[in-house]
């Protein structure tokens, strides 16, 4: 995790960014270019019980040093981080929870002086799984263990009374990049990759399953404007358009110049579309088109 | 049980005096699909406005603040109707996507009929079959039927008399056709490439701004436009015709030749002097000219079907069909 201090006014002086992934990464990059934070780094290791009580010091001595006073602090925790995914079993999504809850329980009690805003990445395939025109009147359809884990999750944070104020992100399919880590890059990436290098991408799905895809600089740029601003309140984070994975396929072929090839892996279900109203996204948000975000992955890799 | 939702899609050039009308007939299917409970529903209509010419986004505005099923999509610039309802396409989710055109020629109520018409025949589009003479002027609906058969006899594409801007099209298919759909591309065509379980259902059309003003809405040039690109990319049967006149002369001019020399070998040739020889030489050259550009323009369709993306195969899922089965009988009888 990163304890950063924000240069500029804002609702908290420090900022706690728990993820390395996709959005942990984009987030990250945002703070440091935009607002030149200062920071420090702490390791934190999943399913590392023993060594939670040993982090949690860490992290609020760390927090202790950067802050200006220290007799309040204000923190805005950022949590975007994970271990489990899509695919993931209970067993996984358990312990993912366990750890989950263990942390932030220990770190709400040693750090008593502290007032958190919390913004929390939940996930809205998970929570929405097979639904279509998705709005915020929509309800919850839960398929997997995933989405549990995800529910389980804001139920926890919405009943943790030492959280002043929770901003429940729930975005769509996020794409975009990290330095080589294309396993972690999302489909677009790994797909425009794969493209490049004239290797096959496989497909859990089929060429046809529609899904709002919305670029990754653009989420971790909201938060960062939320991070600011903070709202007491829940988002749904989805693309204006769906587009199925030929659209994609197309699309990566036309900008890369290059062919796409598929392998479809039907072991693992993943074929139901998911689909968003067109005008769910708040009205601050800037959103990056599917054919400007796979332009930009283009950059990124050099081409 | 699953609902199933039908998405419409209409491309929007001059329509502000039919827009409101039209809106207003969707609703009122949507309204009564709600009071049905038959678990099918109009979730979207999506507008494309084409570059339009009048106010019709104006109108369309108003219309998307009222309705929250209504969508407006707004293209850069007037691309034709034929990009504009794939781009309406490729913003459409339903499980049946109807395109339907903004001048109220095509009879909203008849969509379910359309959508019961494919389940029970168990298709993936239905083409609108009109029953009558659409535009009441005998060179228009002529001529549109002529060319058709022309370029469906040309092409060997039988549906290509079947082709109408109002159909109801599996979401899935009309989606992935879109996506592939080149710029020069009839969608229609496109549409083929991923099925012939296609079905048509007759009804009266009317042209009302014809009947109005004596305007169809398309001029001369977006008409033979349209005309061409439905020749260009159907794959044309009279390439082949030419390859095979150009191997059949370029035989004759073959045998042609060898005969003069026989006959000149054994003393018996008594022809005008050059003449046989320029003959079969016509022959020879020109039929392997007209062949082997047969050939070329051959290897050449292969490669356009790739570039416009013609799928090796498509993976179809009709299982929902069967909960609408009872209900689209019924609808039928």
């Amino acid at each position: 995790m990163k304890i950063y201090r924000a240069s500029e006014d804002c609702s908290s002086s420090i900022i706690w960014l728990f993820g390395s992934g996709l959005i942990g990464s984009a987030i990250s990059t945002a703070l440091e270019g935009k607002f030149a934070c200062m920071k420090n780094e702490i390791g934190v290791i999943w399913g590392a019980y023993d060594q939670i009580s040993f982090t949690v010091k860490k992290i609020i001595k760390n927090t202790e040093s950067l802050s200006k006073n220290k007799d309040f602090i204000n923190v805005t925790l950022v949590w975007a981080a994970g271990s489990t995914g899509f695919y993931s079993t209970i067993r996984q999504t358990d312990e993912e929870y366990l750890f989950f809850q263990k942390m932030l329980d220990l770190l709400i009690i040693k750090s008593n002086t502290f007032l958190f805003n919390f913004i929390f990445f939940s996930s809205a395939g998970a929570l929405y799984e097979g639904k279509v025109d998705i709005d915020y009147n929509t309800d919850i359809c839960i398929k997997r263990p995933y989405g549990t884990l995800k529910f389980k999750q804001e139920e926890y944070l919405r009943h943790k009374k030492e959280i002043s104020s929770l901003l429940i992100l729930r975005p769509s399919s996020v794409y975009g990049f990290i330095d080589n880590k294309i396993a972690r890059s999302s489909l677009i990436s790994t797909v425009v990759h794969n493209a490049l290098s004239n290797r096959l991408s496989t497909l859990y799905g089929n060429l046809y399953t529609l899904r709002n895809y919305i670029w990754v600089e653009d989420v971790a740029n909201f938060v960062i404007k939320k991070i600011f601003h903070f709202e007491n309140v829940m988002y749904i984070l989805a693309g204006p358009k769906s587009h199925s994975i030929i659209e994609i396929k197309k699309e990566v072929e036309k900008v890369a110049k290059k062919k796409v090839y598929f392998k479809l892996n039907s072991l693992i279900e993943n074929e139901s579309d998911i689909v968003f109203a067109n005008n769910i996204l708040p009205l601050e948000y800037k959103n990056t088109t599917v054919s400007e975000g796979i332009h930009k992955i283009m950059q990124k890799w050099n081409f | 049980m699953e609902d199933i939702r039908i998405s419409t899609v209409t491309p929007v050039y001059s329509g502000e005096k039919y827009l409101d009308k039209l809106v207003h007939k969707l609703d009122a299917l949507r309204v009564k699909l709600i009071d049905d409970n038959c678990h099918l529903i109009l979730s979207e209509s999506i507008f494309v406005v084409d570059g339009a010419i009048d106010q019709s986004l104006t109108v369309l505005k108003k219309l998307e603040l009222k309705y929250d099923w209504v969508r407006v999509v707004v293209l850069s610039k007037n691309y034709g109707q034929h990009p504009a309802t794939e781009a309406g396409i490729l913003y459409s989710s339903g499980d049946w996507v109807v395109t339907i055109d903004e001048d109220l020629q095509h009879d909203v109520d008849s969509i379910l009929e359309m959508l019961a018409t494919a389940i029970v025949n168990n298709s993936d589009i239905v083409y609108a079959l009109p029953l009558n003479k659409v535009h009441k002027t005998v060179f228009r609906d002529n001529a549109s039927i002529l060319y058709k058969k022309i370029v469906s006899k040309l092409t060997g594409n039988k549906n290509i008399r079947l082709f109408n801007s109002f159909r109801i099209i599996r979401g899935s298919i009309a989606r992935t056709a879109a996506a592939i759909c080149g710029s020069d591309m009839y969608y229609d065509v496109s549409l083929g490439w991923f099925t012939n379980s296609i079905s048509t259902f007759e009804l009266n059309l009317v042209d009302y701004r014809y009947s109005e003003t004596n305007n169809s809405g398309y001029t001369l040039r977006s008409l033979l436009s349209h005309a061409r690109r439905l020749f260009v990319s159907s794959q044309s049967n009279i390439i082949r015709v030419f390859s095979l006149v150009g191997l059949f002369s370029f035989l004759i001019g073959t045998g042609y030749g060898l005969f003069i020399i026989i006959n000149a070998l054994s003393g018996q040739y008594n022809s005008f002097p050059g003449w046989s020889s320029l003959i079969s030489s016509i022959l020879f050259f020109g039929g392997l000219i007209s062949f082997s550009i047969g050939i070329m323009l051959e290897y050449m369709g292969v490669v356009m079907g790739q570039v416009q993306g013609k799928p090796t195969y498509f993976v179809i899922d009709r299982s929902k069909d069967d909960q609408l089965m009872s209900w689209s009988v019924k609808l039928l009888k």
